[in-house]
């Protein structure tokens, strides 16, 4: 108990100590000593970030409800608390127990974004558990990672031990299996590592190799070990209906990010999004049933007292059962004070009806997201979307008495010009436009047309995995266009990405082994919490880069040939690498692929993984 | 009726400050199933009240609350519903049923009382055996900082009792001080104001001490009542 009162003597000088007391209602108190395994689930960023991400919820409540299993969490200290343990060698602890990390059997980090990674190597660092695989020993936890980054695993291979592809929910079960037993029988860690190796979806990046041509280029990635696959499957949950879902949410005292309950209606997008990553690697589409997710719904909001429920997915708009779930939801809820709001949804679905119902229990902003300011250019993305889509919606929206309207966009898209970009301001005057068709008196009041525009990041697994990610310069010449534009237009509003952090995404997202070094030399030089503008170091970063005798534009700016070695190639996410080329040629022809759920794109899915419903 | 609800502030979640509190118990009702009135208009919120906002950092051995019931609810089965319903952190002491005619809470409410545990050094004992000095003065200036600036006060009428007792770690002062509208006297401010009459710089100990609120006090006859019993 040592840890636990030396965590408490920091916590009165620190910003937010909320983020960690831990004692939430339904956070989990399970003994310690009667574990056979014991596992860390860890987020590399703050708490409230960390703590709005359903599938740590899913996952601790999967581990939690193991009676071999005990599952704490960890959230990325803050950089004043972080400073002040390391001052006063408090190590990196559990917000149940406040016991050390490195007292875990497992330590598993979840990778939602690129630019969390240093926080990675600086929780393993306050932890005291060995950086570098090759160092870790007996002793040491064995670390793994999951979510959408472990499907380009690359520029983390030196740090983790082991990868879990795809989803987690089976997956997680198994790996704790294998650790349990590798445990039980005294293995050393090297045999534990190759149990992990037999489980389907995990990838063990000390049992490979790869090599490098002179310009760079990866030349040749193989197997080393008997029992490492050739090509790693990602793992599928068939029946998401029947699939664990937690029936109580831990409700935290101080706000968080998304502070409601998630209802997860269906996993997987069939659209076909070209920039898509979570819309190829969540395939195939699966919903849960109406009668589930009421159930469901009832059993969180006893559990939580929440008063705002969101329907989450991909895509809400496409949830088959959508009108009768938001109908049944608002008629068991009307006297509960909830409020529901359906975030993800599509233009191009008639949902009148649904957001009447939704707006019924409580106002919000709606958001669209167009993506791309032309048809020309949401046809090279197969955003299929339409102009009239949007101003419908629109006019729907102010007609249901909703005055704010977030509109999101990207640029740097390929075969971007500057048309495309001007059609971005043309498409936030015609919302506004519509509003003031209204008769004064009629509209609601307070027109805000929210503008905002992300830059373009090439990722992995999707057609764009070979296209160049724009210049930082061309980047910033956008949205001095767009800016200059939208000052013109009433009411609008205009957000816009960081340029450099864009580009440092792009490096990682698509990048390979090397860049393990550039990670730890850019952590050594202090660079944390780079998803955070005000830590954001980009010279740093540029400065690490250099010191590996690394080039970032060869990662972020460079066209790719289709026969090029792709770091990611060895991995089966079910999508083939065939079917992304074919659907890349497609995009340069402005060809639009209609989503399969109508007839089968021959995705590849079907013949390597799953047979879609 | 109203439910005068006591409940404990645990040491682990001092830092929950007064909003995050109210919504936590916003969320413990409705978790209860509980039936708490809801004021009108677009946004609806519970009522609830609490006695006196307790400082980010102060754990609290027997805050109060009162929750507004839309229909009667007998007391033990207010207990039975709403235990369950709160965190571990914050557990239910006991509850007392009123009228809607009951004064508030906040209306009653004279004095607390608190403990402040300072680690054991020779700055923390001196000001222990400065007590008597201090509470022999027929005035004790003290100085207030306040968003305005600095103001001197007296703070004698508002200090009621301290004293202290000095253990193997730690020195545990004891006070009861005035918790009003009009007139509060802030137990840090008491032990600044101590540390000076000891002639012990309070700068060096203001990080390490450790206040919990004990009890919240009404007055009958001139004496202090538990505002609960009140």
């Amino acid at each position: 108990m040592e840890t636990a009162a030396r965590v408490d003597a920091l916590l009165d000088s620190v910003q937010r100590p909320a983020r960690y007391i831990g004692g939430e209602m339904n956070a989990a108190a399970k003994p310690w000593e009667a574990a056979a395994v014991r596992f860390a689930l860890c987020f590399p960023d703050t708490y409230e970030v960390g703590m709005s991400h359903l599938g740590m919820k899913i996952l601790y409540e999967i581990v939690n409800s193991r009676p071999d299993t005990l599952c704490e969490r960890i959230f990325a200290p803050w950089v004043d608390m972080a400073d002040l343990m390391r001052g006063r060698g408090v190590p990196l602890f559990s917000l149940e127990s406040r016991r050390p990390a490195r007292d875990f059997d497992v330590v598993g980090f979840t990778l939602q974004y690129e630019l969390c990674y240093t926080s990675v190597l600086a929780m393993l660092d306050l932890a005291g558990i060995p950086l570098e695989t090759k160092d870790r020993g007996n002793g040491d936890p064995i670390v793994i990672a999951g979510g959408p980054c472990a499907f380009n695993p690359e520029p983390l291979h030196a740090f983790i031990d082991a990868f879990c592809l795809g989803d987690g929910e089976e997956l997680i079960g198994e790996v704790l299996d294998a650790v349990r037993a590798a445990k039980a029988a005294g293995e050393d860690r090297l045999a534990c590592l190759s149990r992990l190796a037999a489980v389907e979806g995990v990838y063990i990046p000390a049992f490979y190799e790869a090599t490098y041509q002179t310009d760079g280029r990866l030349d040749s990635f193989e197997p080393k070990r008997a029992e490492a696959k050739a090509i790693l499957r990602k793992r599928v949950v068939a029946n998401l209906d029947a699939a664990p879902f937690p029936q109580r949410f831990i409700v935290p005292f101080q706000e968080i990010v998304h502070d409601r309950i998630m209802l997860e209606i269906m996993r997987g997008c069939t659209r076909g999004c070209r920039f898509c990553q979570a819309g190829m690697l969540y395939r195939p589409v699966r919903e849960r049933g109406v009668d589930t997710l009421l159930s469901l719904a009832e059993k969180l909001l006893a559990s939580t007292g929440y008063e705002e429920m969101s329907l989450s997915s991909l895509s809400t708009g496409d949830y088959t059962r959508l009108e009768a779930l938001v109908r049944r939801l608002s008629d068991r809820f009307e006297n509960s004070r909830v409020s529901l709001s359906l975030p993800s949804l599509r233009l191009d679905k008639d949902l009148h009806e649904s957001l009447a119902l939704a707006q019924k229990v409580r106002k919000g902003s709606l958001t669209f997201a167009p993506e791309a300011g032309t048809q020309r250019l949401r046809d090279v993305i197969n955003k299929g979307v339409s102009e009239e889509d949007l101003l419908r919606t629109a006019r729907d929206a102010f007609a249901a008495g909703n005055g704010a309207v977030k509109l999101y966009f990207m640029i740097g898209l390929p075969t971007e010009t500057d048309e495309d970009i001007d059609g971005i301001v043309r498409s936030a005057r015609l919302v506004s436009d519509e509003y003031f068709k209204i008769p004064k008196g009629e509209r609601p009041r307070g027109l805000r047309v929210s503008v905002s525009v992300s830059s373009f990041v090439p990722k992995p697994f999707t057609p764009f995995q070979w296209a160049a990610q724009d210049t930082m310069e061309r980047l910033r010449e956008k949205q001095n266009r767009l800016r200059a534009g939208l000052k013109a237009v009433k009411g609008a509003a205009f957000h816009w990405h960081d340029p450099q952090a864009s580009f440092l995404e792009a490096c990682f997202s698509r990048g390979d082994r090397r860049l393990s070094g550039v990670l730890l030399e850019a952590w050594r030089r202090g660079c944390r919490f780079d998803g955070w503008s005000e830590q954001f170091r980009f010279d740093t970063w540029m400065e690490a880069f250099a010191a590996c005798g690394l080039d970032p534009a060869f990662y972020a700016n460079r066209e790719r040939a289709g026969e090029e070695l792709l770091p990611w190639a060895f991995i089966g996410a079910g999508v083939t690498q065939a079917y992304l080329w074919e659907e890349r040629a497609r995009s340069l022809a402005a060809e639009v692929t209609k989503d399969c759920r109508e007839s089968c794109n021959g995705c590849g899915l079907m013949e390597v993984c799953f047979p879609c419903a | 009726m109203r439910m005068i609800v006591a409940f404990e502030k645990t040491e682990r979640v001092r830092h929950i400050g007064h909003l995050d509190l109210l919504r936590a118990m916003q969320r413990a009702l409705r978790r209860s199933g509980l039936p708490l009135r809801y004021s009108q208009g677009f946004n609806p919120h519970g009522m609830l009240s609490f006695a006196s906002p307790l400082p980010v950092g102060v754990s609290g051995a027997e805050e109060l609350m009162d929750a507004a019931l839309e229909a009667d609810v007998p007391e033990e089965k207010f207990r039975e519903r709403l235990a369950p319903a709160m965190p571990y952190s914050l557990p239910m002491l006991r509850c007392r049923a009123v009228s809607d005619a009951h004064p508030k809470l906040m209306a009653r409410l004279q004095t607390a009382s608190y403990t402040a545990a300072l680690p054991v050094s020779s700055g923390s004992e001196a000001m222990a055996a400065s007590i008597p000095g201090l509470l022999e003065r027929d005035v004790i200036w003290a100085v207030r900082r306040t968003k305005s600036g600095e103001k001197s006060c007296d703070i004698r009428p508002m200090l009621h009792a301290l004293d202290a007792a000095v253990g193997e770690e730690a020195v545990v002062f004891a006070c009861r001080v005035s918790l009003t509208e009009r007139e509060t006297l802030k137990p840090t401010l008491l032990l600044e104001t101590l540390a000076g009459q000891a002639g012990i710089p309070w700068e060096e100990h203001a990080a390490s001490v450790r206040l919990r609120r004990e009890c919240l006090y009404g007055e009958k006859d001139r004496l202090p009542v538990a505002l609960y019993d009140l």
